[in-house]
């Protein structure tokens, strides 16, 4: 069930959603069932020299080095005065000024999506994954922290050189409420098995079974 | 709450942003993009708070849930009790 914007106000105010800066301060951010979220600085963009780049990148092998990948072939984007010109086929990585934070007991999930201004351009703010889970920026080691921002995927697939300024609203989050408690808001209260094949550990030994609670 | 051992700390895409390299059970290891204040430093080592979803307590495992999904693509993995924390700083 997506949220009303008097239902995210009311989650905002009870602690169970945080949101920073808060939008509560600025009505034009928000919309019956939506928040703006406006966009950060920097600007990246993957560049691919062809000479001394490897054939593919593959996130799910052993050997992945995202901080390499990062340091070899992410780029910031040159900002004018102006702001950010987002070149028609080009893809762009970037954040929003907004942090966010889920706590798992809130039960609520949402969904970063587009705004249809921008969309009309051409511009797309995700890349099919446009859902931020419960628990998304959570923690209570710091209970300072603010959360984290949304990272977009943002590409333009329209014909026009599009210019996005810092502080403009590039996207919106949608609530919706988690049905049930997650697994995680448990805390282990089953007793489960882990891996059937684990590696050999001289720390960790493994223990004479016990009796297993039903579940 | 619960904060899993860092392997790796490295620079991120902006400056705020950290890449952290976490390792499962197994020895696979995940990278996850956060921002640097979202990790907790207890003791020279940093740590990347997690959920804990649940746990093996023959062989000492936990089953934790990122914040948001690697860029190696898991969410979820096991990892030893000695390598968390607890919401008070201490181990498990």
């Amino acid at each position: 069930m997506i949220l009303s914007d008097r239902e995210v106000r009311a989650a905002l105010e009870r602690g169970a959603l945080r949101i920073t800066p808060d939008p509560r301060t600025d009505a034009s951010l928000w919309s019956s069932t939506a928040v703006d979220l406006r966009l950060d600085e920097p600007l990246n963009t993957w560049v691919f020299p062809a000479e001394k780049a490897p054939r593919y990148f593959a996130p799910g092998d052993p050997a992945y080095d995202l901080p390499t990948l990062i340091g070899q072939f992410l780029r910031p984007v040159a900002r004018t005065d102006e702001g950010f010109l987002i070149q028609p086929g080009h893809f762009y990585l970037g954040w929003t000024q907004e942090r966010i934070q889920l706590p798992h007991r809130s039960r609520l999930a949402a969904r970063v999506e587009g705004k249809s201004s921008l969309a009309r351009l051409g511009l797309g703010v995700h890349v099919t994954a446009p859902t931020i889970h419960a628990g998304f920026g959570a923690t209570d080691l710091d209970p300072s922290f603010a959360g984290n921002p949304i990272q977009l995927e943002i590409w333009n697939t329209g014909p026009l050189p599009v210019l996005l300024r810092p502080g403009l609203a590039i996207c919106q989050l949608i609530f919706e409420w988690v049905d049930g408690t997650p697994e995680q808001g448990y805390r282990g209260q089953f007793a489960v098995q882990g891996p059937e094949t684990l590696p050999p550990s001289p720390t960790t030994p493994a223990r004479p079974s016990r009796k297993r609670r039903p579940h | 709450m619960a904060a899993i051992l860092c392997e790796q700390v490295a620079p991120g895409m902006r400056a705020s942003e950290r890449c952290v390299s976490v390792r499962d059970v197994r020895g696979h290891r995940e990278w996850l993009l956060v921002e640097q204040d979202f990790l907790t430093v207890r003791h020279n080592k940093t740590y990347l708070p997690i959920g804990i979803v649940q746990a093996d307590q023959d062989h000492d495992l936990i089953l934790v849930e990122f914040p948001h999904e690697a860029a190696t693509g898991g969410n979820r993995i096991w990892v030893r009790v000695a390598d968390l924390i607890e919401g008070n700083g201490v181990s498990s």
